[in-house]
């Protein structure tokens, strides 16, 4: 007799830390909302922007995906705001951040320096020093951040794709192998291992002569063009451009 | 101590707080700039651990065998990841093992780089 019951694959990772192995759930989220299903049909990261209704790209769903689940993709497909996206401390940032311990604007060193630069220059009045202002949330968003292992606030804010996705799980599947079992003085110890070999195999070319730190900006480069396509899509729709 | 914080309760932030107060206090010092650009260097940062490991270089004593033989050797990874300059790799590693010839990261750093065109610190 045939077997064609359906497997049912369960696969485990090792994590350093309980943050990063919890991040990565956030991570795999932030994969899922940029995927395309088949026939590349829009993405729920698309399909969100270009209609302006999370729970039309939630629809996707099926009643039974747990409350926690979709509590977190609403506050990812939530639109992004005009200033700073300070949302970005709190996306995972992808493979490249998934071990980094978190951190927020207390930390961010970055901003406190544009900040402090802004308030010594002398502005002509409270217009000039408001528009400084706003321009300096964008050069923030536009900027690769030390912290953001060299990606942008809006790279961070569009999350991973495809590629990252199998990326990921390949760095996590060698991480598993090298150190599931091995002793470790403390989860210090394992953690500063683990981002070194992060860094190590972010820069290590693959068979296309990329490395992943390469792969990965450049989807998130493509996911932001597709982002800012869909929304285009809407703007046009609300305008009456697509009238025929 | 700062040392403790990072490395072993993986608390990043106040440990890099920690070493620029020590470097406020004491601009002389390598140490604190070895850490930070070691911790820049953990956090994916690499212009950054580089900027920190020249600051180092520069300070470093030429009978230092300890510390010194960890900047160089960490320098020169970094210029190799962020510049793709071997060259300058391998010179920065052969200081490292000038400074201590019983350094087996810097031994397999150098084989590494002498050895594979595609090598990569994994």
């Amino acid at each position: 007799m045939v077997e064609d019951r359906p497997i049912l694959q369960l696969k485990h990772h090792w994590f350093p830390t309980r943050a990063s192995g919890e991040r990565s759930f956030l991570m795999r989220l932030e994969f899922s909302v940029n995927q395309r299903s088949e026939g590349n049909e829009p993405s729920m990261a698309e399909v969100a922007c270009s209609s302006g209704d999370i729970e039309r790209a939630l629809s996707i769903f099926p009643s039974f995906v747990p409350g926690k689940v979709r509590r977190e993709l609403r506050r990812l497909l939530r639109p992004w705001p005009t200033g700073r996206y300070t949302e970005a401390y709190r996306r995972s940032g992808g493979i490249l951040n998934l071990f980094t311990p978190p951190w927020g604007e207390e930390e961010d060193e970055v901003w406190a320096a544009m900040l402090s630069r802004w308030e010594a220059q002398p502005f002509a009045d409270a217009n000039e020093k408001k528009a400084a202002y706003l321009a300096l949330e964008q050069q923030w968003n536009t900027t690769p951040h030390p912290f953001f292992a060299g990606l942008t606030p809006v790279q961070v804010m569009v999350g991973g794709g495809p590629q990252e996705a199998e990326l990921a799980e390949e760095f996590l599947d060698r991480l598993t192998r090298e150190c599931e079992g091995k002793p470790f003085v403390s989860e210090g110890e394992a953690l500063v291992k683990t981002l070194m070999w992060l860094r190590g195999w972010q820069c290590q070319p693959l068979w296309s002569g990329q490395t992943p730190f390469e792969i990965i900006v450049a989807e998130r480069n493509e996911l932001v063009v597709r982002r800012t396509r869909a929304l285009a899509q809407r703007i046009s729709v609300r305008e009456g451009h697509d009238s025929p | 101590m700062a040392d403790q914080v990072y490395r072993h309760a993986h608390d990043f932030w106040r440990a890099r707080r920690m070493y620029q107060y020590a470097l406020a206090e004491l601009p002389g010092y390598v140490k604190p700039r070895y850490e930070l650009g070691f911790m820049s260097y953990l956090l994916g940062d690499f212009p950054g651990a580089l900027d920190w490991f020249n600051q180092a270089a520069a300070l470093v004593a030429d009978d230092d065998t300890g510390l010194g033989a960890q900047v160089f050797l960490n320098r020169g990874v970094v210029r190799y990841l962020l510049e793709g300059d071997k060259r300058a790799a391998i010179a920065d590693v052969a200081e490292a093992l000038r400074r201590r010839s019983d350094y087996p990261q810097a031994k397999e750093t150098l084989r590494g780089l002498k050895g594979s065109p595609r090598w990569m610190p994994w």
